[in-house]
């Protein structure tokens, strides 16, 4: 997909955009808020990466406008450490989702390709399907192979999430943030913890692994 | 001397001076005022009314008898009497009888009746002025007649009187500039006092404090005041640099770890594998210290968390999703973990940071209680209506006399210096309780063989609820007695939902 990066910092930019083209993205850069919002408007792009802190024009007042403007493109925000609580502020002017420096490049790959899956989201459906496995959200019951599994309500959440976003990378950070509202990381393996119940729930019995762990970058749902 | 005039009067107590003066020289002016018409109005008004009266008769004696029968009454009053003045005049003014020799002013009268007042002097030598008031008019054909009455010293006594609450009033307003000035000067001592010890305070010399005169007015209040923010200040600057010096301590040994694995990873630049192991171990390196920056800059930030945005959080939920998060990880690593919820625990607070303190203190129960059997976590209400949330372990535990210096931070026992982290786990849920007015309270655990274990409760006051918008209500409110709420038993729960 193509993105525009919108970020001052030579070396984060050069960095943003190595990691964008090696996951086989393309990755335009912009140096300040006035050129990223013109190329934002002008471009066709699938993604925004949007620093907070920009000259001639800050990231918040780029996505506003940007917004006010009818653009829809998806903006990941991202910040310098220690800005997480202007997180709230970045989401009201637009932004899709918050990334705080540093992170990992498998962290910002992961998001932005969940961010653009989201973007052409099926209308919304009763029952999610990953290979034999099979959830239903009205009747809130999960089977694999007409086998009837057994889900607390965060499990069932944990693998809705998961489920929606099956065959991509979901990291430990956006489990915290999208399936229990933690804007903090624990110093255990919280999340891991609850990962490996799930999967032994649900993969336990079974030949085929339908849950993954990428190693480095977190986990991966797919038949 | 100019200079010093422009900043005299540029003080308050000289302008409150200035104004108590003008005050007192507008009361003087209505003093004046009232003087003047009680007593020269009344004493004008009384010689009017005689010297009417006297005009009246004589005019009438004029209109009943012969033109002698004036002259001779006027002769006769003349020689009686020293309190009135007479004088009859022919139609070209001049004298014919009477006891002053020339009518006071050129003007001829007419047939109206016109008031005069007028000067005059008696005794010869030493000649005296004197005030007289009457009526001057025609009678008996075209003879002028003027009647007065004579004012004695009233006039006199009165412009005195005037004259005398006009000097009062003057030296009041002097007075009570002088005062103003002087009041001035002493407030603006005082107060340079306050401003020699801001600026030295300012250029460094953090232990300069205001006097306190002892006087217990309001500039020892003042003084007071200022003192304790200095206290204040002096003991945060202190603290900061504390702070600066356990971080640049604590710092300094992951980082040369991070440098000379980089420098390996250099060196063996040759050998692709294990220059990539160097390298990753780096990242993780660089990522334990990323994590120690995070923890002490919400640290910082808590210091400006603003207790008036505080809102309702329901503790009970909150530890219930705590405890549910945690559960399988305790299970992970082989302790056994219960809970005890009580139900309805509320207060005000900031969810998120109560929520990160929590976190805290179940990931340290998680990493050190892990050689214990059991680890459990309770909610209650105290009996001094305090909310309690109280974390168990049977891990080693933290020795009573450590106990306070654990929470600051960046202090490591030795014996956790295996485990990971950086020592500011306790420090940040302190912050939390100190924040929320409450406090963080160590003590022996959950007793395992040799091991005491560790407690910690985050004690927090249940603060008063925010202030609703509520309909009044007709009814009458129905006052149960609450059953006195017992602290619950940690009980072995197989699922909370």
């Amino acid at each position: 997909m193509r993105v525009l990066t919108i970020e001052d910092d030579r070396d984060m930019a050069s960095f943003l955009k190595r990691a964008l083209e090696e996951a086989g993205h393309e990755c335009d850069l912009a140096a300040d808020g006035e050129t990223g919002l013109n190329k934002a408007r002008d471009g066709d792009f699938d993604i925004l990466i949007v620093d907070r802190m920009l000259p001639l024009k800050d990231g918040v007042s780029v996505v506003s406008e940007y917004r006010s403007g009818g653009g829809t493109t998806p903006v990941l925000f991202l910040s310098a450490l220690g800005e997480v609580d202007h997180r709230l502020e970045g989401l009201q002017a637009g932004g899709d989702d918050y990334l705080a420096k540093p992170f990992a490049a498998t962290e910002l790959i992961a998001r932005i390709e969940v961010l653009h899956r989201r973007r052409d989201t099926p209308p919304p459906v009763t029952k999610l399907t990953v290979g034999d496995l099979e959830m239903d959200l009205l009747a809130r019951t999960v089977e694999r192979a007409g086998q009837k599994i057994d889900l607390q309500p965060r499990e069932f959440r944990l693998l809705e999430f998961l489920m929606r976003h099956a065959g991509q990378v979901v990291t430990r950070t956006m489990l915290l943030e999208k399936v229990w509202d933690y804007h903090f990381d624990p110093q255990t393996n919280v999340i891991d913890v609850h990962v490996s119940r799930l999967r032994s729930k649900i993969d336990k019995d079974f030949q085929e692994q339908l849950l993954h762990t990428v190693r480095g970058a977190g986990y991966r749902l797919q038949a | 001397m100019k200079a010093f005039l422009e900043a005299l009067t540029r003080t308050t107590a000289f302008r409150l001076a200035r104004l108590n003066g003008l005050v007192f020289l507008a009361l003087a002016a209505a003093l004046v005022g009232y003087i003047y018409f009680a007593t020269a109005g009344q004493i004008n008004a009384s010689a009017d009314k005689d010297a009417t009266r006297e005009f009246n008769e004589i005019a009438w004696l004029s209109g009943e008898t012969r033109y002698d029968a004036l002259n001779q009454a006027i002769i006769e009053r003349a020689a009686a009497t020293r309190d009135y003045l007479y004088l009859l005049a022919d139609s070209q003014g001049r004298r014919i009888s009477g006891n002053i020799s020339v009518l006071p002013d050129d003007r001829m009268p007419t047939d109206e009746r016109l008031r005069t007042s007028f000067t005059y002097y008696v005794g010869a030598g030493k000649e005296r002025a004197r005030e007289a008031r009457g009526f001057v008019g025609r009678v008996s054909g075209d003879r002028v007649l003027l009647v007065a009455r004579d004012m004695g010293d009233a006039p006199s006594v009165i412009a005195r009187a005037v004259q005398s609450v006009w000097i009062v009033g003057a030296l009041a307003l002097l007075i009570s500039l002088a005062a103003g000035v002087l009041a001035s000067r002493a407030a603006t001592r005082r107060v340079d006092e306050f401003n020699v010890t801001a600026r030295s305070v300012m250029r460094g010399d953090l232990r300069r404090r205001a006097k306190v005169t002892g006087a217990d007015d309001e500039f020892d209040t003042l003084a007071k005041a200022m003192n304790a923010m200095l206290d204040e200040i002096e003991r945060l600057i202190q603290a900061m640099r504390h702070a600066g010096d356990a971080i640049a301590h604590d710092l300094r040994s992951p980082l040369t770890r991070l440098r000379s694995q980089l420098e390996s990873a250099l060196s063996d630049a040759d050998k692709p594998e294990t220059a990539r192991a160097a390298i990753e171990d780096s990242i993780t390196e660089a990522d334990s210290l990323l994590k120690t920056f995070s923890a002490i800059m919400r640290l910082s930030r808590m210091e400006a968390v603003d207790p008036r945005a505080f809102v309702d959080v329901d503790i009970t939920a909150l530890a219930h999703q705590m405890a549910e998060l945690y559960e399988p990880v305790f299970e992970d690593v082989g302790v056994r973990f219960s809970y005890a919820i009580a139900p309805g625990l509320r207060t005000r607070g900031d969810g998120a940071l109560l929520a990160q303190a929590l976190v805290n203190l179940l990931d340290n129960a998680v990493k050190y209680g892990a050689t214990g059997p059991e680890a459990d976590l309770r909610a209650y209400r105290n009996d001094a209506s305090e909310i309690v949330l109280s974390i168990r372990d049977g891990g080693p535990g933290v020795p009573a006399p450590d106990r306070e210096r654990v929470k600051e931070r960046f202090v490591r026992l030795d014996q956790s210096r295996s485990q990971p982290g950086a020592g500011l786990g306790l420090s940040l849920a302190a912050a939390v309780a100190q924040r929320h007015q409450g406090r963080l309270e160590l003590a022996d655990g959950l007793r395992n063989g040799d091991q005491p274990g560790l407690q910690v409760q985050l004690v927090l006051p249940t603060l008063a609820p925010l202030k609703e918008k509520r309909a009044p209500v007709d009814t009458p409110k129905i006052v149960q007695p609450k059953p006195a709420q017992p602290q619950p038993e940690p009980t072995n729960h197989p699922a909370a939902e």
